[in-house]
């Protein structure tokens, strides 16, 4: 049944006549001898089946059809004003683009005309689709037109940038696949788009990328896309230029040649594509080399395989390390190198949920009144702050007394546990080999009894603990002895090496340390 | 709590793969080519891989691309984006000092030192606890659980003049600003021991980081006496704010590096 409203209403002619049909052969039954015999009774439920089911047909296409007649009366009644702005837009090279939207009103008008909703709204969201891009045209022509510092001022990011560089988008990052990646024609296409593509050229070749999605996006929707990217490429070269940043370096095909339209080289593309609202294969090529695997990458490729594992977390930070710092420096947008989100939170609550709950609920109190200060630790600058951090820092102090002296306590017992058992072992060990020379059977066979013993208790213990109880102990040993084997560093080499830390870092180190090895 | 042992250049090799050179704690020079880091990047490079390779740390994945065992690509991202890393340095004679470095990621605790022969030694650790109890040991902590505690407050300045009175053989005026400050005779006799001539001294630094940089740090002064007795200094907030002097021992001091990074990060939260 379709949604046309002509054919439903000709269907709703059928009915009458079907239900002229079924009371007459109800009348006809009854008129011999007062009964309906099977053949009679066979005849009546074939047309009533067949009422029932025209009925339900009708109704149910009309309701479809109201429902699709008000989205439509929606969607189009807020398309009006943009259609309209199209229509009066005077921008030449939109000429196309502007008769393509008015053919496409005429071609709706009509099926709206006709009162076939369902295509209407097909057609209607074709046209928002339109709309889009050739919004997008004229906004990235009125950019274009911008001398270079005020376009570098525009902040032209589409989204949030806090939700681009979260631990969820990085996994979700690792599954994503892309159409072409990989392919010789993805790597052509993206070389002659690099160096600018235009007139006929530049249908086809945004017609070759359409094709590669399998007609999604649209190469009308490529094509605003490709515009877009040359105006982020001339605020890239505005703020590279203002920030000294130097020339965008170029990819070097002789050294990389299968990086292009590669999957890493996709996935930088995808995280800036997704701050810019631009496609993947063009926000790619803002930083041609982004994602670039490792300097050490060219080594690897003699394995068996030339291929480097795209999803290894190592390679992914590297990939997002580089669109974060690409968006801060050439765009002047984003947290920069620094992109993690809940950085702290996830690890203050690793660390919390390392105490058992008695001592959490100890600290959480002091930690939450204080939060207010935890500003202060993190920003620097004059006397106020530090008198601040300091009544902050010695609040904090007094309020975990206890927490403290708790948690050296449970440490205590963990460690003096371990050690038990392992002397009760050396104990039972010595008693045994003991035994063992006095040469006797039965003190033997009790010997090895207790030794078993003695092991099952262990294991017992073991598997009592936790695992920090039996790591912590052997971590300690283990450091402890590792200090012997550890190489001995000059201090004054030492202190210069420390290169990554801020200032106020090493202020507070320095401190210390000039105390301690003065 | 297994431990690798790792040449610098495959450390090199994989840090170029998280586009990181330097590692809080250590800087870049232990990981580049030749004394003065200007050896060739591309034979470091190599000799990483065919290192990497030869332990069957670079492995080939079912779908033919080839990447690195999970326990390495784990410990490394530890390595070049930690959230915090607890530095423990111990004096050695008056110029030297041996380090262990541990880095706390989200998924890992991973401790490293480099040894005598110019090897890394990577451990992982299983949890906060077993990395802080392993800093106190590298320290030389007491082993003995701190049964009279005693804690001091002062400032930097005046723990500068007791020292400087104890140094210069001035104990007595030195025992005196102690008593002054609250500590029995005998704990101050003890305290200006393990000052003066200490079995094992050194920092302990906690750094909290982001984005492989250091921006904040603490920092622990911790000496230990014959032993048996451990005490730590630590500025509470700025260097020139409040001073502690705590009796501690590997337990104290686990369980204060334990309250402590906990407290701060949840206060950064």
């Amino acid at each position: 049944m379709t949604s046309n409203i002509e054919r439903i209403r000709a269907a709703e002619t059928v009915i009458p006549q079907l239900q002229d049909q079924l009371k007459t052969l109800r009348e006809e039954a009854l008129a011999d001898d007062g009964q309906v015999d099977a053949e009679e009774r066979v005849d009546i439920d074939r047309v009533a089946d067949k009422l029932s089911s025209v009925m339900q047909a009708v109704a149910t296409a009309l309701q479809d059809w109201t429902a699709n007649k008000a989205a439509y009366d929606v969607l189009r009644s807020g398309l009006e004003t943009r259609i309209k702005d199209v229509a009066a837009n005077t921008l030449p090279d939109l000429d196309q683009d502007k008769r393509a939207i008015a053919q496409l009103v005429a071609g709706l008008d009509q099926v709206a005309g006709a009162e076939d909703y369902a295509a209407a709204l097909e057609l209607c969201h074709k046209l928002e689709t339109y709309l889009d891009s050739f919004e997008s045209e004229v906004e990235s022509a009125r950019l274009d037109a911008m001398p270079p510092e005020q376009l570098a001022a525009q902040d032209l990011t589409q989204c949030d940038l806090d939700t681009l560089f979260t631990e969820d988008y990085m996994t979700d990052l690792a599954d994503t696949h892309f159409p072409g990646e990989g392919t010789e024609k993805l790597a052509d296409l993206m070389t002659e788009i690099e160096n600018g593509v235009s007139g006929e050229r530049r249908a086809e070749v945004m017609a070759a990328l359409s094709e590669i999605h399998e007609g999604s996006p649209t190469a009308g929707e490529f094509d605003a896309d490709y515009t877009r990217f040359l105006v982020l490429r001339k605020q890239q070269d505005a703020i590279g230029d203002k920030n000294n940043c130097g020339d965008m370096e170029k990819l070097d095909e002789d050294k990389h040649p299968d990086f292009r339209g590669s999957r890493s080289q996709l996935m930088f593309g995808k995280v800036v594509g997704d701050a810019f609202d631009i496609h993947e294969i063009f926000a790619a090529l803002l930083s041609p080399t982004g994602g670039l695997i490792g300097a050490g990458n060219q080594f690897v490729g003699d394995i068996d395989s030339p291929h480097w594992d795209a999803e290894n977390p190592i390679s992914l930070h590297g990939t997002v390390h580089d669109a974060a710092g690409y968006l801060k420096s050439f765009h002047e947008q984003g947290p920069g190198y620094n992109y993690r989100d809940n950085f702290f939170e996830g690890l203050a609550t690793d660390a919390i949920e390392c105490l058992p709950p008695d001592w959490q609920a100890e600290l959480l109190p002091y930690t939450g009144q204080l939060s207010g200060g935890g500003y202060w630790i993190w920003e620097t600058g004059g006397e106020f702050t530090q008198a601040k951090l300091d009544e902050v820092a010695l609040a904090l102090e007094e309020g975990l007394t206890d927490a403290r002296d708790d948690a050296a306590k449970e440490a205590a017992r963990m460690l003096g546990e371990v050690e038990k058992a392992k002397q009760e072992m050396i104990k039972t060990a010595d008693q045994a080999r003991k035994d063992a020379e006095a040469g006797l059977d039965q003190a033997r066979r009790e010997v090895e009894t207790r030794v078993q013993q003695a092991e099952r208790d262990l294991r017992d213990l073991a598997d009592q603990a936790e695992a920090e109880v039996m790591g912590a102990c052997d971590a300690a040993q283990q450091a402890a002895e590792s200090v012997g084997r550890s190489a001995v560093e000059q201090y004054e080499e030492a202190a210069a090496e420390f290169e990554n830390m801020t200032q106020d870092a090493c202020d507070t180190l320095d401190a210390i340390a000039d105390f301690i090895w003065s | 709590m297994t431990a690798i042992h790792l040449h610098p250049s495959e450390l090199a090799l994989l840090f170029s793969f998280a586009k990181v050179t330097e590692i809080v704690g250590w800087g870049d020079a232990p990981f580049q080519p030749g004394a003065d880091g200007t050896g060739d990047m591309a034979a470091w490079y190599a000799d990483g891989t065919a290192r990497l390779k030869a332990a069957g740390r670079l492995v080939e994945k079912a779908d033919k691309t080839v990447t690195f065992v999970p326990s390495l690509t784990e410990a490394t991202l530890a390595l070049v984006d930690p959230a915090l890393v607890m530095m423990a340095e111990r004096k050695e004679g008056s110029e030297g000092l041996r380090r262990l470095t541990v880095h706390l990621s989200d998924d890992a605790l991973v401790g490293l030192t480099r040894q005598a022969d110019g090897m890394f030694e990577l451990t992982r650790y299983a949890n906060l606890t077993a990395a802080a109890a392993a800093c106190a040991a590298f320290l030389g902590t007491a082993p003995l659980p701190v049964t009279a505690g005693l804690k001091l407050e002062t400032d930097m300045n005046n723990l500068r003049v007791m020292q400087t009175l104890a140094d210069s053989g001035q104990q007595e005026t030195a025992l005196a600003r102690l008593i002054d400050l609250g500590a029995p005779e005998a704990e101050a006799a003890s305290l200006l021991n393990a000052m003066t001539a200490p079995s094992a001294s050194g920092m302990l630094s906690l750094l909290y980081c982001a984005d492989n940089v250091a921006r904040n740090a603490q920092a622990y002064r911790v000496m230990t006496h014959a032993e048996s007795d451990t005490w730590i200094t630590t500025a509470l907030g700025s260097p020139q704010g409040p001073m502690v002097i705590e009796r501690s021992s590997i337990t104290a001091l686990t369980g204060r590096i334990m309250v402590t990074v906990a407290a701060r990060m949840q206060l950064a939260a």
